[in-house]
């Protein structure tokens, strides 16, 4: 496999600020990559630095085997980016940009427009500024899907829309997954648990983790024990156990890196002997709850 | 060459309304054009009412109009901020930067040369013989408009921002020229030494093309404004730390005054001078001439002397001294004897502090000589004419002191002379006694024109004066006088000839145990 998009130690400082302190990731070809966080993470800025729309402050960072800051012109015929905060040529109708962004594009698919347009529903002759965010969103999405990019980037593409329109991106979207590679930031964790297959957490701009979903759900488990009593809590205990909170004898945590021998050895060595151990797996909001409120304590 | 035309063909579209009012514009322009000597007591229709009144708006509206289109052109693919949608599209930067040049060249450019065509035609003036000077006006064009246009919209982002920038601008502007009002002027001559000038036009003209090429390749907005700034910067130290006198000093040499192409002696004090001194002048007024009285003969027949420059110093036994360097003159000198005024500008502040010091004044005046070349006589006719020095010209309104003259590009250079006592121009009951009657002078340099021509029009229209050099300084008869020009009319003989110059020269002279005061005015006589 080969990377897409490859960072290394990179680091964004607007004056005092640090929004990007130092973020090292790698997507593989054919990744659907959710980039997660809060607002203010650092996701756009990231995106921004990966599209050569700002540029860094320090580290690296590789687009389709070029360093992002060379990234423009011709490049962009293979990457189809969509921002929630693009400003797009309003006074145009929908089909007059769909006709005048083909000619940049040797790949543009026409057949592939025509069933975007009719999946997505886009009214030709009207106006841009005449259409919803949704639809704006719908229309971005088709031009950038069109002529098969082979890295589709989304910032914060369904943000404020409504399900079922978030639904009809998300299926437009997964259509193309096969043939792309796909790149997009969120911050709602529902909307992206579904269909992405690796995922980076951003906090405060420091990436806490970059990893396989599958692997993420393998290692997060919510650990539920009773203690034979109900004596305080020992001082010290693993530091992948997360939230760790008593109720009498009952004992809950997160344990962020399970596996099968060492975690019931683990429970063994900080509490003794204990009854009835349940592992539940997380879903990931309570995984990144859990990282998140990790990190707010610290 | 596609993506060019593609992105030109949706500007068009999105344009098409902009582009329909510059070329009406450009229509009522080309209307005004052809009528260069219309006046509203000429006007008769309509159109050419409404042309008589507005027409000198035309032009500025036009001009204003093409540059909002420019910027309006290159901010729809906006080259500042990092929300751009074509930002992240396959455009080529340089392809963007043609297709926004190719279509300032098919709307503005070639309807403008096809104006300019049409217009050389219409007057009678050589097409081809023109074609250097039409291509050095698109050239022109090109700097005053699209690239003046296009370094303002790179570097804003919408056309408010630039409508704002363009105030603040003519704020800062205002401000630096009320700055400099308040120190005392220094030398009006700002000639550095070639090499200077040549290093001050590279900085310019670098950070004039850099701008926008830098902002249409990488969007940095700041690093172009740092550069602009700099250049600017650089070439303003250039301006105020080199000297220029030394230039003026080295092209001007000095000779003895009996050497000089002219005699110049300096007059006792005119009383009239005393009393303009003496009404006073308002407080506000923040300079004051200092007018030097001076005789002058001694030109050569066919020959005309012009005083360029003029720097005083002054100095007292009490140490009180004044230097304010070189100062525009153009004080024309007839070979008839005349009596005149130099004019001298300092600030009031510097004045009032030496005022009233009886001081020694040294003044130094750089002279250039002129000769006649090529003389012939100009009889001229009732009706419109044609004169290869002059080009189209007629005598102006009824009982006129003037020529109107339509000529291409540039006013022509010529020294012309008329006496009105050879060929005196009918009076009327108005007239009486009083007009000049004297020999008269008309005179225009031919100038060192930069390499481009400026402006919009091949046809250029001025007008000729003929002026006696016995007016120059009698004061008393200006004020009895109607008309302070020679009457043209039909059948005079004009001497006309070019100038050529034959010499620049600086003499000195000086005044002693003179009061500021005593030659002081609020305004140049």
């Amino acid at each position: 496999m080969t990377s897409v998009i490859r960072t290394h130690d990179l680091i964004k400082r607007y004056r005092s600020v640090t929004a990007l302190g130092g973020v090292t990731f790698d997507v593989q070809e054919g990744a659907v990559y959710a980039l997660v966080g809060q607002n203010g993470a650092g996701k756009t800025t990231a995106i921004k630095i990966l599209m050569n729309l700002i540029s860094a402050t320090g580290g690296t960072a590789e687009v389709l085997g070029t360093d992002s800051r060379n990234i423009r012109g011709k490049a962009y015929a293979q990457i189809g980016y969509v921002s929630e905060n693009q400003e797009i040529p309003e006074w145009m109708k929908v089909g007059a940009l769909l006709d005048y962004l083909r000619e940049f594009y040797p790949t543009w698919d026409l057949s592939l427009e025509h069933s975007l347009i009719k999946q997505f529903d886009l009214p030709l002759d009207r106006k841009i500024k005449a259409l919803s965010r949704g639809m704006k969103m719908k229309l971005a999405l088709a031009g950038a899907l069109a002529f098969h990019p082979r890295l589709i980037v989304l910032d914060e593409p369904f943000g404020g829309l409504d399900p079922l329109v978030r639904d009809q991106l998300i299926e437009g979207l997964l259509e193309r997954a096969a043939e792309s590679t796909i790149f997009l930031s969120s911050h709602d964790l529902a909307e992206i648990e579904s269909f992405s297959s690796h995922v980076g957490y951003l906090d405060s701009g420091k990436l806490l983790f970059s990893e396989e979903m599958a692997s993420l759900a393998t290692r997060f488990r919510e650990v539920e024990l009773t203690r034979e009593t109900d004596q305080p809590l020992p001082s010290l205990w693993p530091g992948a156990w997360l939230q760790l909170k008593t109720s009498g004898t009952l004992v809950r945590f997160v344990e962020s890196r399970f596996d099968e021998q060492k975690t019931p050895a683990d429970i063994k060595r900080v509490f003794g002997n204990v009854e009835d151990i349940q592992y539940r797996p997380l879903s990931l909001r309570s995984i990144f709850l859990a990282l998140a409120r990790k990190t707010e304590e610290v | 060459m596609d993506q060019i035309l593609h992105i030109f063909k949706k500007d068009v579209r999105r344009h098409w309304l902009e582009i329909l009012i510059s070329l009406a514009l450009l229509a009522l322009f080309t209307r005004r054009e052809l009528h260069p000597w219309q006046n509203s007591r000429e006007a008769s229709s309509l159109s050419s009412i409404f042309l008589s009144f507005w027409g000198n708006y035309i032009t500025p509206a036009l001009v204003i109009f093409w540059a909002l289109l420019i910027v309006r052109l290159i901010q729809d693919e906006s080259l500042v901020g990092d929300r751009q949608w074509w930002v992240t599209r396959p455009y080529e930067w340089w392809k963007l930067l043609l297709a926004k040049l190719l279509f300032f060249f098919v709307f503005v450019c070639v309807p403008l040369f096809h104006v300019q065509l049409f217009l050389l035609h219409k007057f009678g003036f050589p097409v081809l013989g023109n074609l250097r000077h039409l291509l050095s006006m698109q050239l022109s064009l090109f700097i005053d408009i699209f690239l003046l246009a296009a370094i303002l919209a790179s570097l804003t982002k919408n056309i408010g921002q630039a409508l704002l920038t363009v105030a603040g601008i003519l704020v800062v502007g205002a401000g630096l020229v009320w700055l400099m009002t308040m120190f005392p002027h220094s030398d009006d001559v700002k000639t550095p030494p070639v090499i200077v000038d040549r290093l001050q036009d590279c900085l310019i003209w670098g950070a004039l093309l850099a701008v926008p090429i830098i902002q249409f390749a990488r969007r940095r907005r700041w690093r172009s404004l740092v550069g602009l700034a700099g250049a600017v910067a650089i070439n303003t130290l250039l301006s105020v730390v080199v000297p220029s006198a030394k230039t003026t000093e080295t092209e001007y040499p000095v000779v003895q005054p009996q050497q000089a192409p002219v005699k110049i002696d300096i007059r006792p004090i005119p009383e009239i001078t005393h009393s303009s001194n003496a009404w006073g002048w308002s407080d506000a007024v923040p300079d004051i001439y200092l007018n030097i009285p001076v005789s002058v003969s001694g030109v050569a027949p066919r020959t005309m002397v012009r005083v360029d420059l003029l720097k005083l110093t002054t100095d007292s036994p009490q140490g009180s001294r004044l230097s304010l360097g070189w100062k525009y003159q153009s004080e024309e000198l007839w070979p008839e004897d005349q009596l005149t005024t130099l004019s001298y500008i300092v600030n009031r502040k510097e004045y009032e502090k030496v005022k009233s010091v009886p001081m020694n004044i040294h003044l130094e005046l750089a002279l250039s000589e002129y000769q006649e070349s090529d003389a012939r006589i100009l009889i001229v006719p009732a009706q419109e004419f044609r004169d290869r020095t002059l080009g189209i010209c007629r005598i102006g309104p009824p009982r006129s002191e003037l020529l109107e003259c339509v000529t291409t590009f540039h006013e022509p250079g010529f020294i012309a002379a008329v006496d009105p006592r050879d060929f005196p121009c009918p009076k009327d009951e108005n007239d009486e006694a009083l007009l000049v009657d004297a020999i008269s002078h008309a005179w225009k340099s031919q100038d060192s024109y930069s390499f481009l021509d400026s402006g919009f029009s091949p046809i250029v229209n001025y007008s000729i004066w003929f002026r006696s050099a016995s007016l120059f300084d009698d004061f008393e008869k200006r004020m009895t006088l109607r008309r302070h020009s020679a009457l043209v009319c039909p059948g005079m003989e004009i001497r006309l000839a070019q100038p050529v110059l034959k010499r620049q020269q600086r003499i000195k002279l000086e005044m002693s145990n003179v009061r500021l005061q005593e030659i002081a005015g609020s305004s140049a006589r």
